[in-house]
């Protein structure tokens, strides 16, 4: 089934397009990459899908609901969870309470203290952040903010994540650490669309790739086939 | 009769403009929101005044010393505002906020909170220009708003300096990249508006009494002008200037001027909500 | 319910700080007993109670993020409505003020709703020209609030057996409403919604990602702000007897919430109540005496020093961080 469904999203800045009729789906349990040179509208199909504003045409849709005219908040409550090109971590909280943050707020109703506590430092363990869980968000480098607004974003119990450029600015190995992580969300049943400008992550986890250019989708398959064609490849240099 | 409104209108409108654009020049490129705008008008006019009534000098006399008496205070001021951290906008607010209270409150103690006025009698008397009557007051008021907003504009427009600092107002760290001294932008910019101030101040405490708390009003109209206008768009400022001067004088002679304050917040909120980025969009 | 308690147990150092504050306000009712020499002292203490009040009120909303230079229209509708209420309904005191609590969150709700899409210093600057509005309308709708002429002869507080009115009534009606609100807004911000409002003024479109409803929580949390501020616009008119538009719509009840706050610390729950103690005991006893017409300008001193030097306030200089859950 597809988990989410972009259908047709065009969208204007004053008179310019910056998406112009975008179409893809991401089927359940798969990771699909969004590439593209820079302006092309990646993290802009990111905002229209999470409800940051209304596209001028098209349907966004989610587990077969239409979310097109959703607030932010209530996408986030139906359990699609995003993170942001660069980190914006609660600077005057701590790790924990970042990561608390996300799991009260997605989930309305009475809390068990001890239950919610469990969950915040087993998701700071896989992420590896248990040691920071007391430092302060805005002291932490950038490889553990990356992980902590991942680590945020799972503790609103999505079934989707949109990751915007994970993987941006990391070390080698740092995201060698990363392309494990997320292997082993989706392995446990987590659907995942990465943007990924500077094709770290593509190639090695993506099962679909979107390709964008100039808020038009150019080219769309598997990760070889697409990075392959001289299209992509114009757009990308030229 | 209605052209009598017109004028006056003008005047009125005429002297907003003068310090909308003191506004906008001291927010433009410092990102000061300076809601003691109205505050330091009337730090302008206490000066003339005490050099008018306290040592006899005439009006004009009094206005350079009001401009140099403001940029002084200026300079002063700048060095505090560089201080203030983000988020700018809304800090400077907050402090200039306290800037009102404190200058509110030293009127009070130098000038006690009685209203006071420039006794300008040569100003009532009346000019003829093509069958119409102005008075000398309002003569002087658009002359000086005229030089001044002219002067401005061709600055801006026409000289490298206003072209640099138009592009400063646009985006601060390209300008800088671009090896123009943004520091000695803002400050000069920064300055540049005070003096509108100071040169308005004296013509502010000669067509109405000033007291104290009599600055807030002017400071709602040169924000209200500014969003209207656009930050650092001179033409556009002389035409809502005008527009909220006519506006009113309207208000003052149909509603009666206690309704005066009320139409202004009306038109504030309005704005804002027409425009909810306010001083944000350039274009 | 639950939150509160999860928010307690990771706050450390917390029944220390409940006890400081319980010890601090229980001798606050005793003074009385040991300062019948000075009911000058009484008075100042009463008004900065009052203060306390107002600006827990508006430190409420502004732990939003969302700064307010118009708390007057909140504090004036509160002492219309109630004086009104009172005089026209012929009840007293302690009924009408609940009206005047409503007033002023009925303004409040609306002014959130009108204002919802400004942020940061336009919002500030709305809120600043709201203040004109209910002035407005005092001032010209003389049949029902006799305009410039005000009211007169609002009820007094009558306790039993004291005198309606007295400065000691007045102390006791001003501590035991700021020892409410205290508690109301400690409970608040320590639960989800405290939570949720600490997150928005942080990042409000990352708040929104993780479902916090920006729109709903602005709404109520302004409401509350409003019905603070509305009550203790109540408790004054009703202590003063008389009140005219330009004396509560005024300038000096939008400024002085806001300056103690940010000066006792926004970010901690008692820091406006720290504020509100140390500036009122300044003015009357320090600056009052030295500059007799121009004594608030340690108000406008205040704030500029708080944004320049401590921007957490006295509390942040103690230590609150600034998430604030260090509830004191």
């Amino acid at each position: 089934m597809a988990l989410l469904e972009v259908d047709k999203i065009t969208t204007y800045r004053g008179s310019q397009k910056v998406l112009d009729s975008v179409s893809f789906s991401v089927e359940e349990k798969t990771m699909v990459g969004i590439i593209g040179p820079n302006g092309a509208g990646k993290t802009t199909i990111f905002d229209a899908i999470s409800g940051f504003f209304k596209p001028g045409k098209g349907r966004i849709s989610f587990e077969r609901i239409e979310i097109t005219h959703f607030p932010p908040h209530r996408i986030a409550k139906m359990g699609l969870g995003r993170t942001f090109q660069i980190p914006r971590p609660f600077k005057e909280q701590t790790v924990f309470e970042n990561v608390l943050l996300g799991h009260l707020m997605s989930r309305p109703g009475l809390i068990d203290p001890d239950e919610v506590i469990t969950e915040t430092n087993i998701i700071l363990e896989k992420l590896e952040l248990s040691s920071k869980k007391e430092r302060l968000a805005g002291e932490l480098t950038l490889s553990e903010q990356r992980r902590l607004e991942i680590a945020r974003a799972l503790a609103t119990n999505p079934r989707l994540l949109l990751l915007d450029e994970v993987a941006a600015g990391l070390s080698p190995a740092a995201i060698d650490r990363l392309v494990n992580l997320l292997k082993q969300l989706n392995s446990q049943g987590m659907t995942i669309v990465i943007i990924d400008h500077f094709l770290n992550l593509t190639m090695q986890l993506a099962s679909n790739v979107v390709v964008l250019d100039s808020g038009r989708k150019i080219a769309e398959g598997r990760p070889d086939e697409v990075l392959n064609m001289r299209l992509v490849r114009d757009a990308y240099l030229g | 009769m209605y052209l009598k409104l017109l004028i006056s209108g003008l005047a009125l409108g005429s002297f907003y403009a003068i310090i909308a654009l003191g506004f906008s020049m001291i927010f433009g490129v410092t990102r000061v929101f300076n809601l003691a705008h109205g505050e330091l008008l009337l730090a302008g006019g206490y000066v003339a005044y005490v050099a008018c009534e306290r040592f006899g000098l005439g009006f004009w006399p009094s206005v350079p010393i009001s401009v140099l008496a403001l940029i002084l205070l200026g300079v002063i001021l700048y060095r505090v505002f560089r201080a203030i951290k983000e988020p700018l906008e809304l800090n400077t607010i907050v402090f200039t906020f306290g800037l009102v209270i404190a200058l509110q409150n030293l009127f009070l103690i130098f000038f006690s909170a009685d209203y006071r006025i420039l006794t300008t009698p040569e100003w009532s008397t009346t000019i003829e220009i093509f069958n119409v009557s102005f008075t000398r007051g309002h003569l002087s008021m658009f002359l000086t708003a005229f030089i001044s907003v002219s002067a401005l504009y061709f600055v801006l427009r026409h000289t490298f300096w206003g072209k640099a600092l138009r592009a400063t107002i646009q985006d601060r760290e390209a300008v800088g990249l671009l090896g123009i001294d943004v520091e000695k932008n803002s400050i000069l910019a920064f300055l540049g508006g005070i003096a509108l101030v100071g040169l308005a101040g004296p013509f502010f405490a000669s067509f109405h009494y000033i007291h104290p708390t009599g600055g807030i009003e002017a400071t709602l109209i040169a924000i209200i002008v500014t969003i209207v206008a656009g930050v650092g768009h001179v033409r556009a400022v002389i035409w809502a200037g005008w527009g909220m001067g006519l506006l009113e004088n309207l208000v003052t002679t149909t509603l009666g001027a206690a309704f005066r304050e009320g139409v202004t917040s009306l038109v504030l909120i309005a704005i804002l909500l027409y425009k909810p980025c306010g001083l944000a969009d350039n274009q | 319910m639950k939150v509160i308690t999860l928010t307690l147990r990771l706050h450390q150092r917390f029944f220390p700080k409940v006890l400081t504050v319980t010890g601090f306000i229980l001798l606050l009712f005793l003074v009385p007993l040991l300062a019948i020499q000075s009911s000058f002292l009484l008075q100042v203490l009463s008004t900065s109670f009052l203060y306390a009040a107002l600006s827990l009120s508006w430190n409420l909303l502004a732990y939003s993020g969302h700064i307010s230079l118009g708390h007057a229209a909140f504090f004036g509708l509160g002492a219309y409505g109630s004086a009104l209420f009172a005089l026209n309904f012929d009840t007293d005191p302690f009924t009408s003020i609940w009206a005047g609590g409503l007033a002023g969150a009925l303004l409040a709700a609306f002014s959130g709703i009108l204002f919802a899409r400004l942020r940061g210093a336009y919002f500030a600057l709305a809120t600043l020209a709201l203040v004109e509005i209910p002035k407005m309308i005092a001032d010209n709708w003389v049949s029902l609030t006799r305009g410039s002429l005000g009211l007169l002869n609002i009820p007094p507080f009558k306790l039993p057996l004291i005198n309606a009115n007295s400065n000691l009534t007045i102390y006791l009606v001003n501590l035991s409403s700021l020892t409410i609100l205290l508690l109301v807004v400690a409970l608040i911000l320590n639960s989800r919604w405290g939570w949720a409002l600490r997150a928005l003024r942080q990042d409000e479109k990352v708040s929104m990602t993780i479902g916090i409803n920006s729109n709903f929580y602005t709404l109520i949390t302004i409401s509350v702000s409003g019905f603070g501020a509305g009550i203790c616009g109540a408790i004054f008119a009703h202590s003063i007897g008389i009140i005219e538009p330009g004396m509560v719509f005024s300038l000096h009840y939008s400024a002085l919430p806001m300056v103690m706050a940010l000066f006792g610390g926004r970010f901690s729950v008692i820091g406006p109540v720290v504020g509100s103690l140390v500036l009122t005991l300044l003015d009357q006893f320090v600056f009052q005496p030295i500059f007799p017409s121009g004594h608030q300008i340690l108000y406008g001193l205040a704030i500029m020093i708080t944004i320049l030097f401590m921007p957490g306030g006295l509390m942040g200089l103690l230590g609150a961080r600034k998430h604030g859950i260090t509830g004191s």
